[in-house]
């Protein structure tokens, strides 16, 4: 069953000399369950597409069915609560709130979407780090942070995890540790996670990898044999 | 606790400083506030009770020769409540005048008499003394005071030291509202001491009436009542010279506890309005991951308006708490200058509930207006560094041959301030903000010193004004052959009304002989003033009245001096107090058919010295009183005390706030550029390179900022002056330049102090953890 139905969406930045066409008729679908991998260099429109399937950001013109409702159609308020419901996001930089220790970040994200508090330290407990759970950001590594962030994220339940270079940010090591855990609440939870990268190797891990330059959909291969992240190098 | 909150709270203690200089700027408009009309309410409170309690006369006629059957007439006519006759009259204590009234042996039932210390006079031979004089001349009860009468001594032993409420203010006459107790002073003697021993009778009724008469039937009826006595004059209370000065001191400390506040909280709003703004700029992206979490946009504005809130509370209980202390002090200065017994500092709460609710709207609104940026602020841009703003040129780039002079440091300050024009710019407002409360404050000063300055010694050019008992015009009297007497000019001054359609003003009525000098009456035009068939108003009584040059007002005399009749306005003239209607000789014998003119005042102006001039002059047969123009200086400076003192509240109030402001705009900017200096620091330039850029920077914003301040200080005093003028003086604007060095100054030292704070600040950069979260 597909998650997201994309049909030819388009994104425009700016007007006259300035403008920028970062989407340039984008149509996929996404299967519920999956861990899929949107795979580009700089500038090819992955962190903008995945912006606009977060509702954090509107297309230009274009369609996009979530779950058989149409959210090109919702107004800002109707987006926010799109987000609250159904959406987790993990950036790579993290973005945790700095004034709020591990668990505060992650129960912040429990309130907001009104499911009960017990949520949160079970999100830590998954991504291992419930003993720093008493730590500000500021005190923890970057891996850790970004561990803290998938954990807000899933927090909450949503039916989508997006991820934005979860790894970019981190050594090798951290880098496959945040995999693994995104992997496995892929496969346990049955999230599914949309993940952009530009590198060839974290790709291996998906189940549908979607290659993208210049705003376009270059092809969208199913991997009949995704690795573990454990099996990948970069 | 909910995490919201709790992210509420942990951003106000990462933002201390910001919060603090918030909630003081809100403290200082909450706290003038608060006080001011704490020390009004109360004052009018006591005040209105002492005047309730101890029966201030509603109505008093003053006459000649007014005896019992006169007061018992007058106590018979329906709506009067009680009605005394007493005698009151100036005799010469030592150096000093005393005002002597008649009391009987039981207590009055008007203008009754609060005793501070002591009992009712028994015997004849007793008296009570204004407890304010007893203070300065060191009297006490059971002391003995010399009165001169009838150029004999009379001995009066003193059994009470008092005050009265018609002597809240010690009014000397309209012309000495405010006398200094050194000189002048009240004491009650026997009424069967004036009959039986001096045998003088009553020369006024004090008159209370029931609350819901008809003041103007009454009075016509007691008028009626007397007509067979030669009735002077008459005064409703708020005619008084006491309460009128009550009432205008009252009315100045309600404009005061209006205006400024108001002005404050202007300002208060503008600068949370900036700080917001700014603090918006630089949590864009923790409002982009707030949003991308699901926090919807009216859940994140109230983040920020609780923090306004907190501002509130936080500012406005500091603002209720410090009124407590100010207010404390304001009205033991105020128990130390008026008369009113037990004058003592209430909190109203009320007072505090208003203040807390105006600080409220300000911090709401004010906040409100400064986010709501946030609404549209889209989570996937916010979550992006911004887009570096549109390189320019700035103006200064074309002019290539100075440009290219310029030395690096120079060149980046400049294009630093001008690619940044928002934040460049809440600074220039900032300053100027500081600049202008300063200068507005000191030229407030500035002002009533000018009035003074030029008063005394541009307009007044006698030296001492001796009223005398009235005598015909062309007699001569004695005290002008003495040495020491220059130049003299004999003139009349009565009460009159001046009334233009309904409006109906007292003021004296100043007929000089030709030639008259001793006032530099000049009108608009700087040239001498026309009497010619006509009279001459004061600006003021002119602007009051709503009359100009040719239009007939009607003047009307009080004791029948001459009959009501309509004259014309021949010319206005420029002055800042001393206001009298003015007239020749000429004009007013041909106009009133008035052929045995009588004149009640002499100017003299003297090359010898004036207290001594002025003791033999006292001596004088004819005389009733003498003032110096530096007695009525000082009495000007007396009645501006109140004044004089509220602003030298608001100058500590004005340049506190300027320096909340300019340390609260320079935190922020500080704290917005700290990833620029990082970035500064990392190409190596030194935190003295970054600092001499920043003094740069920061002398630009102060040559803009500078002219601006003086411009709005300038345009707040002259939006205030109506409201500071009144029957004793207007306000001129006039701002010294010393007051725009000192705010200049002002504005120099705080930001070198700023700039200091900010030397810490970039030698604490840590330059790796602030490359890696820049906008954490």
């Amino acid at each position: 069953m597909n998650l997201y139905e994309i049909n030819n969406i388009t994104k425009i930045y700016g007007d006259g000399e300035t403008k920028v066409n970062a989407l340039n008729g984008v149509s996929l679908n996404i299967e519920e369950g999956k861990f899929v991998v949107v795979l580009g260099a700089s500038g090819s429109g992955k962190s903008t597409l995945l912006n606009i399937l977060g509702g954090m950001d509107n297309a230009t013109s274009g369609e996009i069915i979530f779950n058989g409702k149409n959210i090109t159609e919702l107004d800002q308020r109707k987006l926010t609560r799109f987000r609250k419901e159904n959406i987790g996001f993990v950036f790579q930089s993290y973005n945790l709130l700095p004034n709020l220790t591990a668990l505060e970040n992650v129960e912040f994200s429990t309130e907001i979407s009104k499911l009960p508090k017990q949520g949160a330290d079970n999100a830590l407990a998954i991504v291992g780090l419930s003993q720093r759970k008493n730590h500000y950001p500021a005190e923890l590594s970057g891996g850790e942070q970004q561990r803290i962030s998938i954990a807000r994220a899933i927090a909450k339940k949503p039916k989508v995890l997006l991820c934005d270079e979860p790894t970019g940010a981190l050594d090798y090591k951290t880098g496959i540790m945040v995999l693994n855990v995104l992997r496995d609440i892929n496969k346990k939870q049955e999230t599914t996670v949309v993940l952009i990268t530009h590198s060839q190797d974290i790709a291996k891990i998906a189940d549908v990898v979607i290659k993208m330059r210049s705003g376009q959909i270059l092809e969208a291969v199913t991997n009949p044999t995704p690795l573990m992240p454990d099996e990948v190098e970069w | 606790m909910k995490i919201q909150n709790k992210f509420l709270l942990r951003k106000i203690k990462n933002q201390l400083p910001q919060l603090i200089s918030a909630a003081l700027i809100i403290a200082i408009g909450v706290g003038f506030f608060v006080t001011l009309k704490t020390v009004l309410y109360q004052y009018q409170k006591m005040s209105e009770i002492y005047y309730e309690e101890y029966s201030l006369a509603d109505y008093t006629i003053y006459g000649v020769e007014i005896d019992v059957n006169d007061v018992e007439k007058v106590r018979q006519i329906d709506g009067i409540k009680a009605a005394e006759g007493r005698v009151m009259a100036d005799y010469v204590s030592g150096d000093t005048t005393l005002r002597t009234f008649s009391v009987p042996i039981k207590e009055p039932l008007i203008n009754k008499t609060y005793f501070y210390e002591g009992n009712h006079i028994k015997k004849d031979s007793e008296c009570l003394l204004l407890k304010k004089y007893a203070d300065v001349n060191e009297l006490k009860i059971g002391d003995n005071i010399e009165l001169k009468i009838q150029n004999e001594i009379h001995n009066f032993t003193i059994t009470g030291l008092v005050a009265t409420p018609e002597f809240v203010y010690l009014a000397q006459s309209e012309s000495v509202p405010m006398a200094d107790p050194l000189a002048f002073g009240v004491v009650y003697i026997s009424e069967n001491y004036f009959k039986d021993r001096l045998n003088i009778g009553y020369n006024q009724i004090n008159v209370m009436l029931h609350r819901e008469v008809d003041s103007a039937e009454v009075t016509k009826q007691i008028k009626e009542s007397l007509k067979p006595k030669k009735v002077l004059y008459d005064l409703f209370k708020d005619q008084q010279i006491s309460y009128k000065m009550y009432i205008e001191d009252h009315n100045q400390i309600n404009s005061f506890a209006y205006i400024f506040p108001f002005i404050f909280f202007i300002i208060a709003a503008m600068i949370i309005y900036v700080l917001q703004k700014r603090n918006i700029v630089r949590e864009r992206k923790q409002i982009g991951i707030l949003k991308a979490m699901g926090l919807s946009n009216i859940k994140i504005v109230g983040i920020y308006t609780k923090y306004a809130i907190v501002v509130a509370v936080l500012g406005s209980l500091a603002g209720c708490l410090f009124s407590i202390v100010l207010g404390d002090y304001i009205l033991d200065i105020f128990g130390e200058m008026f008369d009113i017994p037990e004058l003592i500092f209430t909190v109203y709460l009320g007072l505090w509930v208003i203040g807390f609710i105006i600080a409220l709207v300000v911090c709401v609104v004010s906040n409100f207006v400064g986010i709501k940026k946030v609404l549209k602020i889209k989570p996937a841009e916010a979550m992006n560094a911004e887009k570096p703003k549109k390189g320019k040129k700035i103006l200064l780039e074309n002019i290539k041959p100075l440009w290219n002079r310029l030395s690096f440091n120079t060149r980046y300050s400049l294009k630093t301030s001008l690619r940044n024009k928002g934040r460049f710019f809440a600074v220039v407002f900032g300053m100027a903000v500081s600049v202008a409360l300063a200068v507005f404050a000191l030229g407030f000063n500035d002002s009533f010193n000018y009035l003074i300055n030029t008063h005394y010694n541009d307009f007044v050019k006698y030296d001492l004004m001796v009223n005398i008992k009235a005598v015909p015009l062309e007699r001569e009297i004695e005290i002008i052959r003495l040495p020491g007497v220059q130049t003299y000019f004999k003139s009349t001054i009565l009460p009159v009304k001046i009334e233009k359609e309904n409006q109906k003003l007292d003021y004296p009525l100043l007929i000089m002989e030709d030639g008259f000098d001793m006032l530099n009456l000049k009108n608009e035009a700087g040239e001498k003033i026309n009497l010619k068939d006509g009279i001459a108003l004061p600006s003021y009584v002119a602007n009051k009245l709503g009359v100009n040059k040719g239009d007939k007002v009607k003047l009307s005399s009080f004791g029948s001096y001459f009959d009501d009749i309509e004259v014309e306005v021949r010319d206005t003239t420029l002055q800042a107090s001393s206001f009298y209607i003015y007239a020749n000789y000429d004009f007013i014998e041909k106009e009133f058919e008035i052929n045995n003119m009588l004149y009640n005042t002499i100017f003299i102006k003297t090359d010898k010295d004036v207290k001594e001039l002025s003791q033999r002059i006292n001596d004088g047969e004819e005389v009733i009183s003498t003032t110096s123009k530096e007695q009525d200086k000082n009495t000007m400076l007396k009645i501006l005390e109140t004044m004089s003192f509220m602003i030298q509240i608001l100058i500590i109030f004005a340049i506190m706030l300027g320096i909340i402001v300019l340390y609260a705009v320079g935190i922020i900017n500080l704290t917005a550029r700290s990833y620029e200096f990082i970035v500064l620091k990392v190409m190596g330039y030194g935190t003295i390179d970054i600092m001499i850029a920043y003094v740069k920077e920061i002398f630009f914003q102060i040559v803009i900022a500078v002219p601006f301040g003086f411009l709005l200080g300038n345009l707040i005093l002259q939006g205030i002056k109506g409201e500071f003028s009144n029957d004793s003086f207007v306000l001129i604007p006039h701002i010294y330049n010393k007051s725009y060095l000192l705010a200049t100054l002002l504005l120099v030292i705080i930001s070198s102090i700023v700039l200091l704070l900010s030397i810490k600040t970039i030698n604490r950069l840590d330059i790796v953890e602030g490359l890696k979260t820049r906008e954490d």
